[in-house]
């Protein structure tokens, strides 16, 4: 009796024990120690083609970078499992030119360019001397090929939209390339500097076929060594880069799902940098001297889309209104904990060419003002406002898909309440959401319409263009984000001319429309204008280097461990 | 017995298959483009058509059920839309990791299941009894993926003990189990404690006490075994409800195994991995209570006898 007891204890002991015995000290961030990499999770599959891991004499400095997304495919024409593929496109990959972290262009592969007199052609000088992961050559062939492949229908990349600007790429030589276009287009670099223009291995591509997506060559500064989809990505010094010699001897891109578990690695060193650190984590992970946050205005910017098929819309004084009656300020101080800016235009601050229009402030007696001056009074004192016996009744749809999303809705709810419109929720799940959006017009269910829009290829007049250029045609679905159905022909123009045509390639009046054309759409209010979250990216302190893109992406080319 | 075995096992084919119909379905009827989540959110109408089209979805349901049927009698689960890898591949290389974590969730709820259960019963109405029946209700209570997370901001970020997440060693196994095992653990030791009590009154342990045997072997021999049937078929039916908990502490643990391969199926609408998936967890469970209902017969030589007479 007493030794079974005894044995039980001893064996719930001896568990504890065993586990107490093999733990060995937690974080690799030691410079000299050659430490077994014990923390990182065993591959499941190994399934690069045969390529030797560099064979190590120093002590290996490996990061592990912990993400939210599913890594699923890794060909730089489509990167699926955004952001977080992107981010390993960018390490994976060159481009012809690349943003900094200010958005601004910098030259990479094409060390520089002219544009044609007419506008219409941009020719390309691109470095020599540059191979592949696989050892081919990159040359201009190499771009035509990967323009070729991102403008084909067999591939069928969903960023072909990006690039059918262009119509036709010439090989001057060995190591000139022109691209030419119809019209002179305006943000040709900004286009090219997407993450889609990571230039790939043409002779990769045509060994793997469609394979190629998990088995991606570039010219970047890190090669795959195993990519097992859903779990990790591993990554190794390219010995060959062309540039400054990358720091990591290994990368580890992990896929952690959940929040707490990212913001977990981080404080015990699994992890040497994580993303979308939660806001509330903000400030204990800033006050922790091994740690810190990056804090990045983000170009993504989170409105309600006014459907204008509902009468009560279609009235601008009734827009205009609403947008009175929600107090930016303070949903963004207790929602999102100070970390997002409240929108004073259509973009946020940190988009290059952004203005700030602002104006409708928090004024609760300006929006019943403004609803009472378009006919919307509360004529049988119920709370809601009325106009020829109806009430005020309008139906929002949204799901799960970003943070937050869900308080912010029944927030501004609230907001509303407090001026007399009865806001209806409609909430799905995100992989549903965008099959209620994307309809043609008169199967539209929603009054108002939760999303945020991020323009990845940080060109302004792109994210003007997608929700605020008319849909060409009612009976399909929007065109691209034009989820109201706003339709303002001259806008259309405005935006067009800030991108072809003569004046777009001339900066000063390039923006001179663009400033023209957000205060257009501000004071027409097609939105419930709202926020724009900042970006926040944990890292250890000893991790140097680290660029947070406002179009979201973790740039991690330059990342060291400081010594 | 041997017909027994094999009628039984023959029936798992229908059931996998009406499992199997019926997600398909479903999948079907749920809200969401597969066509636009693979063709992602910067595709235009046209793109989206050419990919669905692509992917066969432009053709009749029936044709795509007896399509995906077709293939199914050839063992072939179809080719994932969001990898481009075979379901089947993508299916078998996690499923070590599940097995692993099932296995130990089992093994770990059984033990300590038991043994809490025994000594309860032995100790009834002690310190021991109400504390371990305490810590039984608040396991079955509390949602694992909340306790997974508490597991993780004690033993790894306080103290520093295990790590956060992922799969390696044995270290790497502790946490998940733990969480996955806690509503197991109460089950099976409250059902052994009453078993036990039940048992423990029996005519055949006041002989057993009465020939003079010693009380641990009454415990061991007699009563335990006893004890087992009951103990066995609840296993065997949780074992469902194990492999759902496993989905979620794969989840929450960054575990590389089938359970957060079909989150992410189902958030990207991958529909063949989901029906893959569905099938291999089919299949598991009523494998699992095969192998319960064959273990009667070696537990309960009234069950043996009686199978023997019939045949």
């Amino acid at each position: 009796m007493k030794s079974l007891k005894v044995t039980l204890v001893l064996l719930v002991v001896a568990l504890f024990v065993l586990a107490a015995c093999t733990v060995p000290a937690p974080a690799p961030t030691e410079p000299v120690a050659a430490e077994p990499p014990a923390e990182e999770a065993a591959p499941v599959e190994e399934k690069a083609p045969a390529e030797e891991a560099a064979p190590e004499e120093e002590p290996g400095r490996e990061l592990v970078y912990a993400e939210r997304a599913v890594i699923n495919q890794l060909d730089s024409i489509d990167p699926r499992g955004y952001p977080s593929s992107y981010e390993t496109v960018y390490l994976l990959y060159d481009q012809l030119v690349r943003f900094d972290s200010n958005l601004q262009i910098q030259p990479e592969l094409a060390e520089s360019w002219e544009v044609s007199d007419d506008g219409l052609t941009w020719t390309l000088n691109l470095r020599d001397a540059i191979t592949f992961h696989d050892g081919t050559p990159f040359n201009a062939e190499a771009v035509k090929y990967h323009v070729d492949r991102l403008q084909s229908e067999d591939w069928a990349s969903p960023n072909r939209s990006l690039w059918d600007h262009i119509t036709s790429v010439e090989v001057v030589d060995d190591y000139t390339v022109a691209l030419s276009t119809d019209e002179p287009f305006g943000p040709m670099l900004f286009y090219m500097a997407h993450g889609s223009g990571g230039i790939a291995s043409p002779a990769a591509v045509e060994e793997w076929g469609k394979d190629f997506v998990e088995h991606p060559v570039g010219t970047g500064p890190y090669k795959l060594e195993s990519f097992t989809p859903g779990v990790e990505v591993v990554l190794v010094r390219n010995e060959g880069y062309w540039g400054d010699r990358p720091a990591l001897d290994k990368i580890t891109i992990k896929q952690v799902p959940e929040a707490g578990a990212r913001v977990a690695m981080l404080e015990t060193g699994e992890a040497d940098i994580i993303a979308e650190v939660p806001p509330e984590d903000f400030e204990r992970l800033k006050a922790d001297p091994d740690m810190d946050v990056i804090q990045q205005t983000g170009l993504r910017t989170f409105f309600f889309a006014y459907n204008f098929d509902t009468p009560a819309l279609q009235e601008v004084k009734v827009r205009q209104a609403l947008n009175h009656a929600v107090d930016r300020d303070t949903l963004v101080e207790t929602i999102f904990l100070g970390l997002a800016e409240p929108l004073n235009s259509a973009t946020s601050s940190a988009m290059p060419g952004h203005v700030a229009v602002g104006g409708y402030e928090y004024d609760p007696e300006k929006a019943k003002a403004l609803l009472a001056e378009a006919g919307w009074t509360d004529t049988d004192g119920d709370g809601i406002v009325d106009k020829d016996g109806e009430a005020l009744k309008l139906t929002i749809l949204f799901s799960d898909a970003y943070p937050k999303e869900q308080e912010v809705v029944e927030a501004v709810q609230l907001y509303l309440k407090d001026v007399g419109v009865d806001l209806e929720l409609w909430q799905t799940d995100a992989a549903s959401v965008r099959s209620y959006q994307k309809v043609a017009r008169n199967e539209a269910e929603y009054d108002l319409v939760n999303w945020g829009f991020n323009a990845s290829n940080g060109d302004i007049t792109y994210h003007l263009e997608s929700m605020w250029v008319s849909n060409p045609d009612d009976a399909a679905p929007p065109y691209r984000w034009n989820l109201g159905w706003y339709s303002n022909p001259e806008l259309d123009e405005l935006l067009a001319d800030t991108k072809l045509g003569a004046a777009a390639v001339d900066s000063e009046h390039r923006a001179e429309l663009l400033a023209q054309a957000q205060e257009t759409i501000w004071n027409e209010a097609p939105h419930l204008w709202l926020y724009a979250p900042d970006l926040l990216a944990g890292y250890r302190t000893d991790v140097e280097g680290l660029v947070v893109l406002p179009t979201i992406f973790y740039n991690l080319r330059d990342v060291r461990f400081a010594e | 017995m041997a017909t027994y075995v094999i009628r039984r096992a023959f029936l798992i084919i229908p059931t996998a298959l009406l499992v199997v119909t019926l997600v398909f379905f479903i999948f079907r009827l749920v809200p969401g483009d597969v066509a636009r989540i693979v063709a992602g959110e910067r595709a235009t109408e046209e793109e989206v058509a050419l990919i669905r089209e692509q992917m066969g979805l432009n053709d009749p349901i029936h044709v795509q059920y007896a399509r995906y049927l077709w293939g199914l009698a050839h063992g072939d689960l179809g080719r994932s839309l969001t990898y481009r890898r075979q379901v089947l591949d993508e299916i078998i290389s996690r499923v070590p990791a599940t097995l692993e974590l099932a296995l130990a969730g089992i093994g770990v709820s059984v033990i300590i299941g038991v043994g809490t259960g025994i000594i309860s019963a032995v100790k009834r109405n002690t310190i021991y009894d109400y504390t371990s029946m305490v810590a039984a209700i608040s396991g079955v209570c509390v949602p694992n993926f909340w306790l997974g997370l508490l597991l993780i901001m004690i033993f790894s970020v306080s103290l520093g003990w295990l790590p956060t997440g992922g799969r390696g060693g044995l270290k790497f196994l502790i946490l998940p189990t733990v969480a996955l095992s806690a509503r197991l653990i109460a089950i099976i030791a409250r059902l052994t404690r009453s078993t036990m009590l039940e048992v423990i009154s029996g005519d055949y342990v006041r002989t057993a006490r009465a020939k003079g045997l010693n009380e641990r072997v009454i415990l061991a021999r007699h009563a335990l075994r006893n004890a087992m049937i009951p103990l066995v078929t609840i296993v065997g039916l949780q074992f469902g409800s194990l492999l759902a908990g496993s989905i979620v502490v794969e989840t929450v643990f960054a575990w590389p195994g089938m359970g957060s391969l079909l989150i992410n199926a189902v958030n990207s609408r991958d529909y063949p991995m989901v029906q893959g998936i569905t099938l291999v967890y089919t299949i598991a469970f009523m494998v699992v209570n095969l192998l319960t209902d064959l273990s009667y017969g070696f537990l309960d030589p009234r069950v043996r006898l009686a199978e023997g007479r019939e045949g």
